[in-house]
């Protein structure tokens, strides 16, 4: 809870700071936005058998406040949502959950200019069941914090050399799951260069720390690679970066490891009305197994948005995830649960999918249809497939 | 954490007075359109359509190329980061971004972006004349997958944590889990100790 309070001191002096600033000119801009959806979820606890389903009835309000400056930007949001559960524990029917972001651009010369970006979550996530409807797990609301910082020199008019830092925090309110709790400070430089108006080259360098709570899970890793950005078309973009990952680990006795890291993604416009992004990425990553303190991940994605006619839209997007465990990286010394093993080298394969349809009442008001489907296979946990359908109303206050 | 939290806070502070002691260049946003480049203007239409949150801090013009795109908002002959802009450029993504390009009889004349904006009393002599009307999308579109970005800096570090919009669509998020496992040698016969499995 301290830091949400922490946070949401951070949103309301930036919010003072620019209500003072406004004495200098500029422009400023409030928008109130409000998503009402009524969800049926067929497996609420994302459980292998015996799944409960439930209808949810969320409402979002999200408040947007930005400050143009001539050379300061400022952008302050603030997301709640309230969910009400018609199937679940009456203790626990009704939740709230909070986001929050905070975006800071100065530009203090051509040469010189500065971000900065906090991102806050407090999620709410219910607890486990398992095949035999036993809570096995209690909820999991955890607190999230994410910020970023990135200095930019202009070394020359197609030169520039970026300094970042970022600090990521997660902390789950349950003591029991304290140990899961952890942190990483991550530092890099980026050495950028316009070889033309359609082509970027860059030089990266990253260095990351995480710590957890618990048992020593945590690592070090040094990121040493190169990326290119391309404009081939007016109508395609694409990206790729990729080097070398270098990951020592903080438990005695886990090897360190040495792999390749890279990601690529196209955007592509085959008309006007259609918008089209893929992607692909691998590189060594936390788990979320316990008490793994690694994993090699590939993931790939896929996404469409089609403008229909001028008031309907199709949203198409889908993500897979495939995680490798291997025993070499089990940190010993958790807490003690009998449990059979039948395989402790294995892998994930995580699908998630989601579709929407939306229809441009006016100006200021959209309805639109959902449905997404989530599915997790694994040699290590109960697999579970899990199906969400909704109506909701959007509404530009 | 307080600590730096506190000092974070005084860096912002500190910078929003800063203004009255930076170098004398001219702000770009209220340069003529000729003298800002297609990158400057990509990075202020991020800003002003709320679209920062969905990048990095101090995004590269790829990355605010790759997201106006997404969202349909693209000059005719596509970005250019080095490319100064034109009037025609700039109304035609100014009409985007307001969602109204559907309301252009011939896109392919670039006087009409320019004629359409002049008819709703938007001048495009300056960029910061220009974008003025511009307000956040309320649909915006995200074209990033979390799990799909590797770069420490940027990444999710877990499986997706709270529910995202992805390119206008819900990604449910996959929660952490986690089996314990004993510290005694694993069982012989399928009559051992039989526990929690999640």
């Amino acid at each position: 809870m301290n830091s949400f309070k922490q946070a949401a001191a951070g949103v309301a002096l930036g919010v003072l700071a620019a209500g003072v600033s406004l004495g200098q000119g500029g422009k400023s801009h409030w928008q109130v936005n409000n998503n009402l959806r009524l969800e049926y979820d067929d497996n609420v606890y994302q459980a292998h058998t015996n799944k409960t389903a439930s209808l949810k009835i969320l409402d979002q309000l999200e408040g947007i406040y930005n400050l143009n400056l001539n050379n300061t930007f400022l952008s302050v949001r603030y997301r709640p949502t309230f969910t009400w559960w018609e199937n679940r524990e009456a203790a626990r029917t009704d939740f709230l959950q909070h986001e929050a972001s905070v975006v800071l651009n100065q530009v203090f010369s051509r040469r010189l200019s500065l971000s900065l970006m906090d991102t806050f979550n407090h999620a709410l996530q219910p607890e486990l069941l398992d095949r035999n409807n036993a809570r096995v797990q209690e909820n999991q609301d955890f607190n999230a914090n994410s910020a970023n910082g990135t200095l930019t020199l202009a070394l020359s008019q197609q030169t520039f050399l970026d300094v970042a830092g970022r600090y990521y925090l997660l902390n789950y309110n349950n003591d029991v799951l304290s140990n899961l709790n952890y942190r990483v400070w991550t530092g890099g430089l980026s050495l950028r260069h316009q070889l033309s108006g359609m082509t970027t080259i860059s030089a990266d360098g990253r260095y990351e720390d995480t710590s957890y709570s618990g048992i020593n899970r945590g690592a070090q890793s040094v990121f040493l690679g190169a990326g290119i950005e391309k404009t081939f078309t007016a109508r395609l973009l694409g990206s790729l970066n990729g080097g070398v990952q270098a990951k020592t680990f903080n438990a005695g006795g886990l090897a360190s490891k040495n792999a390749p890291y890279g990601n690529v993604s196209l955007t592509y416009l085959p008309t006007a009305l259609i918008r089209c992004t893929v992607g692909a990425g691998y590189s060594l990553y936390e788990t979320d197994i316990y008490p793994y303190a690694n994993q090699e991940r590939l993931t790939g994605f896929a996404s469409v948005a089609y403008d229909i006619t001028s008031r309907l839209s199709l949203y198409l997007s889908g993500a897979l995830t495939r995680g490798q465990y291997n025993e070499k990286y089990i940190v010993s010394g958790g807490p003690v649960v009998t449990n059979t093993i039948e395989e402790i080298n294995g892998s994930d394969l995580i699908l998630q999918t989601s579709a929407r349809l939306t229809y441009r009442l006016n100006r200021s008001n959209w309805l639109g249809i959902g449905y997404g489907y989530t599915a997790l296979t694994s040699d290590l946990r109960e697999d579970f497939d899990r199906n969400q359908y909704d109506v909701n109303w959007t509404t530009q206050f | 954490m307080r600590k730096m939290f506190l000092m974070l806070m005084a860096v912002v502070c500190a910078l929003w007075v800063m203004p009255a002691t930076r170098a004398a260049d001219p702000a770009p946003t209220n340069q003529a359109t000729a003298q800002v480049t297609q990158a400057e203007l990509a990075r202020l239409l991020v800003d002003v359509l709320g679209l920062s949150r969905f990048l990095p801090a101090n995004p590269t013009p790829g990355d605010c190329f790759k997201i106006l795109m997404s969202n349909g908002i693209v000059p005719k002959e596509g970005w250019n980061a080095a490319k100064a802009v034109t009037p025609a450029d700039l109304a035609r993504v100014v009409v985007q971004a307001m969602k109204r390009a559907n309301e252009i009889k011939h896109p392919e004349v670039d006087q009409e972006w320019i004629d359409f904006l002049t008819g709703l009393g938007i001048a495009i002599d300056t960029i910061g004349k220009a974008t003025k009307p511009l307000e956040p999308l309320a649909m915006p579109i995200s074209p990033y997958a979390y799990t799909a970005v590797v770069d420490p800096l940027n990444k999710e570090s877990k499986n997706i944590m709270a529910p995202i919009t992805q390119y206008g669509a819900d990604m449910t998020p996959i929660r952490e889990l986690f089996r314990f496992l004993p510290l005694q040698p694993k069982p012989v016969t399928p009559t051992g100790p039989q526990g929690t499995r999640f």
